[in-house]
């Protein structure tokens, strides 16, 4: 009876619009009041582990958003308009086009926190009505692209997946990359169909202009081909490369195209921790919802449920995109990963679905559920930022809306566009044996700059705790550790 | 009295502004230069791997750094009401019914906060409760922590020994200094219910308008709206 009052309790503290972490705090609370022996320390015993505090990629969240609010305070959102103006305004819909792909590129680095409507979409929309681009089509455009982007690396969203569902974050780059260009590329497909239905003139290509939109936003467009070369070539690890590419913004936005103060750093520092910190604590507390979940069995009793109810992995996949762009119209992304995933995927894996692909999907379906009406974020961002009725902002994305189902559709039954590279192939294979979802490289030499890394399977952040550990708490953890991962299934496990 | 505290609120922020520039502007430092002695390393600079043997504590330093600013960050976003909610209720009513709504689920969540306190104050002592081996000494008494041995010991870290009597002194036991940063996380938690609790009691307003999108979408959208 206490129990139920304190669950309604919780459902009106949400509802007053209590900040998220108390709400996931007060359920885990609640929940592990519920069972007996176990301490209610075991509320934030995991956030000091590896699941949050000890995770190697938690390291990149502020660095990787420190560079995004950054790039957010110049006029990069400008220059980015300006070059792919440049270059694709000749196109049938270039100027869609170019609002399709600048709204990618800044969402990759900003996050999917609905930053590149207010940015991207101030500037694309009145240039959009002006090149007599139909009014709704030009609303659901701008409003479509405010989350375009989320797929390609190295987006926030993918890096936080990564951390809940403890895959390597590189792999998930890998297998996101493909269906993120597939969304912008049948998006700017529709555009050329929208294009022709309009009267919207060509603009005849000006490799003058273009060179110089190209030399001016030369820094900007340098960062996504040195980050990726630099992860690709093995120079930089995740965080390390994070912190380059918090390094390399600040340094332009500085002492490069002096557009940002060295007395606003303070101010541009907070804004971005503070942001960071209403992600992270929610993190925090809702591991201790997750931990309960694990516990009390809950994925395992899904897991069942589902066999029961559903014999085949499409119609599975079906019900998860149905329940995920559900999830995505209620929930803002970060909270969304962090609840839904540790639910969802051991019942995919039983399923044998790749954990990377289910990551791309999942991704995808948030993207949806950020357009879908009633209450996506997106609509209600796009409504407050264009100052135009939601019911308009509805039918503009319609459109848009069916677009991006169709490559959710083709993401979700054609794996092969997420699991194309061998790399990725292989962890499942190394999952349903029961083993770690990392493939583990060659050990390095000792006392080589490898071996001092971590070597290449493992990393160095999870390697060398610092502090040092006793044989005792390596002992205690190894026990620890398989009442912490759920059991895989028999069935999964034979596969 | 309102506007002490108000002033104390904005003080508060200010300091945890400076706090986490200097910390992540550290962090990004120490990372960049580990990518730096790495390849250096791996091209046969003999100094640069010597470095990258030495600071090992760089990743543990860049963990707790991290977990530092993700609770001071939190700390900030209450002080300027950028948490993030489910405002589905509160976008549709009366504006003077939300700010009710808001208000009481601000003093809901204050209790909340100072409850999540105690817990994680319990889960970083217990979380710190084994004694590495390099923090140990063996004496006639049998295993000691090196902060209670003879001062004379040269390799006592001091700094670590002045914490741990400290905070000894006030009935809280570390063993180490990853310990030590542990306990900033309560300490958070208790300064973001009290902000909480005087956010709903109206003793404090956020800094800007409250909202449930994150405040970088509104300040960006106000300043995009000024240049267009």
């Amino acid at each position: 009876m206490i129990g139920i009052a304190c669950g309604v309790l919780i459902v009106l503290l949400a509802l007053c619009g209590a900040p998220l972490f108390a709400v996931f705090g007060a359920t885990a609370l609640l929940l592990f009041a519920d069972l007996p022996a176990t301490p209610r320390s075991a509320v934030a015993n995991d956030v000091f582990s590896e699941r949050f505090a000890d995770s190697p990629i938690l390291v990149t969240i502020p660095l990787f958003t420190l560079a995004g609010v950054v790039l957010a305070e110049t006029e990069a959102s400008r220059r980015l308009v300006a070059v792919s103006r440049a270059l694709l305004g000749w196109m049938p819909g270039g100027l869609a086009i170019v609002c399709i792909a600048t709204s990618a590129l800044f969402t990759t680095f900003t996050g999917g926190s609905g930053i590149t409507i207010v940015a991207v979409g101030g500037l694309l929309l009145p240039a959009l009505l002006a090149e007599k681009y139909p009014e709704r089509f030009s609303l659901g455009l701008v409003t479509a692209g405010g989350s375009l982007g989320l797929l390609l690396p190295p987006s926030l969203p993918i890096i936080i997946y990564g951390v809940v569902a403890s895959i390597d974050i590189e792999s998930l780059f890998i297998a996101s990359f493909l269906p993120g260009l597939l969304t912008l590329g049948l998006l700017s497909l529709y555009s050329g169909f929208a294009w022709r239905k309009s009267r919207v003139r060509l603009q005849p290509f000006d490799a003058r202009a273009a060179v110089r939109a190209l030399w001016a936003a030369k820094w900007e467009l340098l960062l996504p081909a040195a980050l990726l070369s630099g992860l690709l070539l093995g120079v930089l690890r995740i965080h390390e490369a994070a912190a380059f590419t918090a390094l390399y913004v600040l340094v332009i936005a500085l002492f490069v195209s002096r557009e940002l103060r060295l007395r606003d750093v303070p101010r541009v520092v907070s804004k971005c921790v503070s942001l960071v910190g209403a992600i992270l604590i929610i993190m925090a507390t809702a591991i201790g919802f997750t931990s309960y979940l694990i516990q009390a069995s809950i994925p395992q009793l899904a897991v069942e449920s589902m066999q029961a109810l559903i014999a085949s992995k499409w119609t599975f996949l079906l019900l998860l995109n149905l329940f995920l762009i559900f999830v995505g119209m209620l929930m803002d992304i970060f909270s969304a990963i962090i609840v839904v995933v540790p639910l969802i995927a051991p019942v995919a894996t039983h399923f044998g679905i790749n954990p990377y692909h289910l990551g791309a999907i999942f991704l995808l379906n948030l993207e949806v559920g950020y357009l879908a009406p009633p209450v996506g974020l997106n609509l209600f961002l796009a409504s407050f930022r264009f100052e135009r009725p939601m019911l308009e902002v509805y039918r503009a994305v319609a459109p848009f809306i069916l677009v991006l189902l169709v490559c959710l559709g083709i993401v979700t039954y054609a794996p092969g566009l997420c699991t194309w590279s061998s790399r990725l192939v292989l962890p499942l294979r190394l999952d349903s044996l029961g083993e770690h979802t990392t493939v583990p490289g060659e050990a390095p030499e000792p006392g080589s700059p490898e071996a001092a890394r971590g070597g290449e399977g493992g990393d160095r952040l999870q390697d060398l705790s610092g502090e040092g550990e006793t044989l005792e708490t390596l002992m205690n953890r190894a026990e620890r550790e398989p009442q912490r991962r759920p059991e895989l299934p028999t069935k999964a496990r034979a596969r | 009295m309102l506007q002490t505290l108000q002033r104390w609120d904005v003080a508060l922020a200010r300091v945890e502004g400076h706090v986490v520039t200097l910390l992540l502007l550290v962090m990004i430092a120490v990372a960049a230069l580990q990518a730096l002695w790495f390849n250096l390393a791996e091209g046969g600079v003999g100094w640069a791997a010597r470095i990258l043997q030495a600071s090992a504590w760089a990743d543990r330093f860049l963990q707790r750094g991290t977990l530092c600013l993700a609770f001071l960050g939190a700390s900030l976003a209450t002080h300027e009401g950028k948490h993030f909610s489910i405002d589905l209720v509160t976008r549709v009513v009366p504006e003077r019914v939300a700010r009710v709504l808001l208000r009481a689920g601000a003093l809901g969540a204050g209790v909340v906060s100072l409850a999540l306190a105690l817990v994680f104050f319990e889960a970083s002592l217990a979380s710190d409760a084994t004694v590495p081996f390099e923090y140990e000494r063996l004496t006639a008494l049998g295993r000691q922590h090196v902060c209670d041995v003879a001062a004379a010991d040269a390799a006592r870290p001091q700094l670590l020994c002045g914490l741990r009597a400290a905070l000894g002194a006030a009935g809280v036991s570390v063993s180490t200094l990853g310990g030590v940063t542990l306990l900033l996380v309560p300490v958070m938690l208790v300064v973001i219910g009290l902000r909480l609790f005087a956010r709903g009691a109206g003793l404090v307003a956020p800094s800007k308008a409250a909202s449930s999108m994150p405040g970088a979408v509104a300040e960006h959208g106000q300043k995009t709206r000024e240049r267009t």
